[in-house]
């Protein structure tokens, strides 16, 4: 038995679970600090959520492959449940109107977000199927893959959740391209994305002349942020990024020391700061240091998480560990410049750190698979790769 | 295998930490400051919180005016203004707390837009209970909420531009095509109204940012003022109507008060309140608008007439500021009030009080020449005691007055009252001719100006006879009209007119005179006409004018209350063949002079100082200093502190010792102010009005007055008159042979003699002759200022004989 610790506690890879420490606990004293936040709540979830880590730890993360398409039919069937016409808006089961969108399933207790497990599921389902192929490498064979991702990219957009749809598109492209599809095919499926951007922008804008009959692909209110981004009046802004500048002013006054912990004068005021704009809280609190700890803690949780790819020489376990730092890196880093005000408002969570069950579980599960792939990693003698350039 | 793709997939992770990491340096180091100030605005929502007013004490200490707590009826904001969120809350509300059962079948939805009906009724019908709870029209309570919401838009605006009104300006200054071209396409809506609008006028697009941008304040969810100091009554009517008027609330306030003795004996002097005018809020005469706690909004109260105007920046505090945070229930103080200073009055209320009984007070006379008894009460005039040494003004009466704290429900009674005109402050806008009292001026100018010499006698013979400068060798004899008063009363004789009245004191000439001449002092001892005529001749018009103007006469002495300038002889405009009619009658102090009451008492006070001219003033101590500072800024105040006229102290001795004979000697006109216990110096005055009637406009019901429809090329018809004739009322007594002409009695002076403490003059309206009329009020004046402490008796009492000795020996 006591052989069985010390093969885990070698296998383990302790900088993530120190990192994913460091961010729960900054968490935990931000949604602390916050009055209207329950940290109880939060403390309740990070059990139940390094519970699922070890779980997820414990099994082998090729027993968990094999579920790979149930858990992503499931998630699917979840999302388009949240979008169906017809679903009950309150009561067991409901999709409740939250903050606008219908991203949450009531679950008594528990709201439970599909599009979270999604992501997690898209992960695993993108790494089962590139695994064995290198069709991808082919312009048809790569059309596969973007359906994989197109279907919940859009049933989540039409909650609507644009911040968390967005994530796919960073996870899907840093797994092909760890797999070893070609870069040109991908830049010039980015390039004609990049194209596209203005036909967004403009389609159905009141006042373009042919653009306006098209069919709206953004919301107004989603122009409207954007547009705020670049407004620099509060005024004229007219309270559309209310939220992204009192987080930012909380953050700036936090200094190069912060004010200490639990003391949030200004972040009191940021609506929701527990959730989106926790960053702010804990810029406020903990100064640049806290923010350079929090940043570090991150950095060394995808670096691990990329030298854990580099070292996983099966496939599935390579793809996916690709796949889930590239979630929690695009997850972490739109939030964090929408905190800092270099990206419209997006309501997307920050990993490990923001009050929220499901999202807390579903980036202490894809920190689990991460470990769980690091500690089954083949110990065998051998060089170093092939590749000379 | 594919190391290198992992490799750059790391590295887009380090890039992007790296530039989070420059950010948060950028935003919690570089841009520190601006965030804390930027975190000081954003969290708030300010209101204003009101101070009280100082108090306005006497000199003893005693307060006059005072705020005193009260209780207002005042409204929700959101009640107002019908903001429908508000509306649905009180809906709901009342839906809560409703005791049955919702009927069956009808939905929630249904019930509440029911509700929400009933909700908006209760608010209109709130608004009739008000108007007929406050005995006040619909239309007032709309227009008093009216105010209210204009002055709550103002305060957003103001925040507004506080907080962001130079990038507001920019914005909206700004061509939209200076812009670069991106942020124009992005942030251009396109909806052609915006872009119609945009195009034209940079103004309007500022006022349209403006109310896009005005920001919440406090004011917004408070309640408003709308009835203000209700009544225990109307209180307890409006909170048996307080279930059916949603956002009604009874606030505890405060409200000026007056003492109420100070508020009757002072009323003119202490002015009273009102609410600031529009213009005073935009251009605040005293605070910039920059000084957001002391400048004034819609709806504070400002000091008008009176001490209340005068003292107005002094005792109006500085507003507090409070914050209401978001999420917070308790507002946090930002600012803290400070309350208003209390500004002492140099007047006695008791001292005041005494002066205006004296007025009331019957008083009857016997006419020597019609035969008969005169009854007079309820005088009319005014009265000014000014302490010597400092200008002080000690009291300050005005006959009749009215009660201070029932002005606003009385004012129109008060205002159109044009018989007794008791608003009128006759003690600084009265202004009448000063008769004889004029002529110590005239003297004590005539000697420094060296065109009289104290020993020169004037003959009087009854008739004016004066040399004629337009041809010269020749002399102007009026007999018709410049006669000496005494000519009047009948003792004209061909030995010339000996002044005897009223005692039969014979005139004894002095240095060298004949028996029958007076010189200066005699000439004030007994009032002689034809002497200040003469004097008035040898001064001409420039020296006439410059006599008036020396005393301060013809503008206002800067006591800071509102007051006349009167008038002096107008050196351009006075035609030639009226210039020695006019200089004969300002000798006396007739025609084309006319001053006031404090004029009067301070030409006393000046004469009592030898000479000094001091501006009397009505505050004490820091308020006084803080006072004239402003209002000598703002050029409300062009008179100097003190000036030395520089007057002959031979002259002035000659006047001082005619004014102590004018009291003390048997032949002088105004014994009434002989005092036992102490030399009191005195003048009179009998100022002769042309009118043989007292004509008063006759008002209609509505408080108009009645008029003519206009003739050609008037605006106005001629009004409808009442006349009276004299005797009509107590206060309006004839004088002259027949008793048909009127005069204002004039009494002024000041005592102890020798050194003066207090200097004073009494003007008694249509009273006739000022000693007989004014004398009795200034005796009791002098009573009233030796038992409160101003005036402290000489010992031991000076005879009357002895006055002339007494006066050379110093």
């Amino acid at each position: 038995m006591t052989r069985f610790w010390q093969q885990l506690a070698i296998a383990t890879n302790w900088p993530i679970l120190v990192a994913v420490a460091v961010l729960t606990t900054v968490g935990c004293v931000s949604i602390a600090a916050d009055a209207t936040a329950s940290v109880r709540n939060q403390l309740v979830f990070v059990c139940v959520g390094v519970g699922g880590l070890f779980l997820f730890q414990a099994v082998n993360y090729l027993q968990i492959g094999r579920w790979s398409w149930g858990f992503y039919l499931l998630s699917l069937l979840l999302l388009i449940y949240t979008v169906a016409p017809g679903v009950p808006r309150s009561g067991f089961g409901s999709v409740p109107n939250i903050k606008g969108a219908q991203a949450w399933i009531d679950f008594g207790p528990l709201h439970l977000e599909p599009a979270e497990l999604m992501k997690l599921a898209f992960c695993m389902v993108m790494a089962r199927y590139l695994r064995f192929r290198s069709n991808y490498r082919t312009i048809p064979g790569l059309l596969p893959p973007f359906v994989l991702a197109f279907i919940p990219f859009a049933l989540i957009i039409k909650q609507p959740a644009l911040g968390m749809a967005l994530l796919f598109i960073p996870a899907l492209f840093a797994m092909l391209f760890a797999a070893g599809a070609k870069v040109k095919h991908l830049l010039a499926i980015v390039t004609m994305v990049v194209m596209m951007i203005p036909v967004a922008w403009l389609s159905g804008a009141p006042g373009v002349p042919g653009f306006r009959h098209l069919p709206s692909l953004l919301k107004d209110y989603q122009r409207a942020r954007v547009k705020a981004l670049l407004i620099k009046d509060p005024a004229e802004a007219k309270g559309l990024d209310f939220q992204q500048r009192l987080a930012l002013t909380a953050f700036g006054t936090g200094g190069f020391a912060g004010k200490g912990m639990g003391n949030i004068p200004v972040g009191t005021h940021v609506p929701e700061a527990h959730n989106d704009m926790i960053f702010a809280l804990v810029g406020e609190q903990f100064g640049l240091v806290g923010v350079a700890v929090v940043l570090a803690a991150y950095v060394v949780l995808f670096a691990a998480g990329v030298e854990i790819a580099g070292s996983t020489k099966e496939p599935f376990g390579r793809l996916l560990a690709v796949g889930i730092v590239a979630m929690l890196a695009a997850q972490t880093f739109l939030n964090l410049t929408v905190c800092l005000r270099l990206a419209p408002v997006t309501g997307i969570t920050l990993p490990f750190v923001s009050y929220g069950g499901s999202s807390l579980l579903a980036s202490f599960l894809s920190a689990g698979l991460l470990l769980n792939i690091g500690q089954n990693r083949p110990i065998v003698v051998a060089r170093s790769s092939f590749e000379y350039d | 295998m594919f190391e290198r793709r992992l490799k750059i997939l790391l590295g887009f992770v380090f890039a992007l930490a790296a530039i989070l990491l420059l950010r948060a340096v950028q935003l919690q180091v570089v841009q520190k400051r601006q965030f804390e100030s930027k975190a000081d605005d954003i969290m708030q929502h300010p209101a204003l919180v009101d101070t009280p007013r100082g108090q306005i004490l006497d000199r003893t200490g005693r307060p006059m005016a005072f705020d005193a707590a009260c209780v207002d009826a005042a409204v929700d904001y959101r009640a107002i203004v019908m903001e429908p969120e508000w509306i649905k809350k009180q809906a709901q509300a009342r839906l809560r707390n409703r005791a049955e059962a919702p009927p069956a079948g009808v939905s929630r939805a249904a019930l509440l837009a029911d509700e929400v009906e009933r909700v908006k009724a209760d608010v209109d019908g709130m608004w009739l209970t008000l108007a007929a709870v406050g005995n006040k029209t619909p239309e007032e309570i709309e227009e008093t909420k009216q105010d209210v919401v204009r002055r709550v838009t103002l305060l957003r605006r103001q925040n507004w531009y506080a907080r962001f009104g130079i990038a507001g300006k920019r914005a909206s200054a700004n061509d939209p095509a200076g812009e670069p071209w991106y942020k124009r396409w992005l942030t251009d809506t396109g909806t052609p109204a915006a872009a119609g609008a945009g195009g034209n006028d940079a103004d309007q697009r500022h006022e349209e940012a403006l109310d896009k941008c005005a920001v919440d304040v406090g004011e917004q969810t408070q309640s408003h003022v709308i009835l203000a100091d209700v009544s225990y009554d109307q209180q307890v009517e409006l909170r048996k109507a307080m279930p059916r008027c949603p956002g009604l609330e009874l606030k505890e306030s405060t409200h000026r008060r007056y003492d109420p003795v100070a508020a009757t004996v002072a009323a003119h002097l202490l002015g009273h309140l009102t609410a600031v005018s529009h213009e005073e809020t935009t251009n605040d005469p005293y605070f910039p608008p920059e000084d957001q706690f002391r400048h004034y909004q819609p709806r504070d109260t400002i000091g008008r007439d009176g001490i209340e105007r005068l003292a107005e920046p002094y005792l109006r505090g500085v507003k507090g500021q409070v914050a209401h945070f978001l999420g917070k229930r308790e507002p946090e103080e930002l600012h803290k009030a400070e309350p208003g200073a209390d500004a002492q009055a140099t007047i006695d209320v008791r001292l005041q009080a005494d002066v205006l009984n004296a007025f009331k007070k019957p008083l009857t006379l016997h006419d020597p020449i019609a035969n008969t008894d005169q009854t007079f009460a309820d005088l009319h005039g005014a009265a000014v005691v000014i302490d010597v040494k400092t200008g002080e003004v000690l009291a300050m009466v005005s006959a009749p007055t009215y009660d201070l704290n029932r002005y606003e429900a009385e004012f129109a009674t008060l205002k159109n009252d044009d018989l007794n005109k008791p608003l009128l402050n006759r003690a600084t806008q009265q202004v009448l001719p000063p008769g004889s009292t004029c002529k110590t001026i005239m003297g004590a100018v005539a000697v420094t100006k060296k065109l009289l010499t104290v020993q020169e006698g004037i003959e009087c013979d009854g008739y004016l006879k004066v040399p004629d400068y337009d041809h010269p060798g020749r002399t102007i004899v009026n007999r018709s009209h410049f006669k000496c008063w005494s000519v009047r009363l009948g003792q004209y004789s061909a030995a010339g007119v000996h002044h005897q009245i009223p005692t039969q004191a014979p005139h004894v000439g002095q240095y060298g005179n004949a028996a029958g001449f007076l010189c200066l002092s005699d000439a004030i001892e007994r009032s002689c006409n034809v002497y200040f005529e003469t004097v008035g001749h040898r001064l001409r018009l420039p020296g006439v004018v410059d006599a008036l103007q020396t005393f301060g006469l013809g503008r206002p002495t800067g006591v800071g209350i509102p007051e006349v300038a009167g008038s002096i002889p107008h050196l351009d405009d006075t035609p030639k063949e009226q210039v020695n009619q006019v200089c004969w009658l300002a000798g006396i102090g007739q025609g084309r002079v006319a001053a006031t009451p404090i004029q009067m008492a301070n030409v006393a006070a000046t004469l009592a100082r030898d000479g000094v001219w001091v501006r009397p003033h009505l505050l004490r101590g820091d308020a006084e200093t803080a006072v004239e500072r402003v209002e000598r800024h703002a050029g409300r105040l062009k008179t100097p502190d003190r000036v030395d006229l520089g007057l002959s102290p031979e002259g002035l001795r000659a006047i001082r010792e005619g004014m102590i004979k004018v009291a003390n000697s048997p032949a002088g006109t105004g014994t009434e102010g002989h005092r036992d216990d102490m030399t009191v110096a005195a003048k009179t005055g009998s100022a002769q009005v042309n009118d043989k009637m007292l004509r008063v406009p006759i008002r209609d019901a509505a408080g108009e007055i009645v008029r003519d429809p206009p003739l050609e090329g008037q605006k106005k018809g001629t009004p409808h008159y009442t006349y009276y004739p004299p005797g009509a009322f107590p206060w309006l007594q004839g004088c002259g042979e027949e008793q048909k002409s009127f005069a204002h009695a004039w009494f002024m002076g000041y005592a102890p003699a020798e050194r003066p403490e207090v200097a004073f003059c009494v003007l008694v309206e249509y009273g006739g002759s000022g000693g007989k009329v004014a004398g009795p009020i200034a005796k009791e004046l002098l009573d009233a200022c030796v038992k409160y402490g101003y005036l402290h008796p000489t010992h031991p009492p000076l005879k009357a004989v002895a006055v002339g000795e007494l006066m050379h020996d110093q």
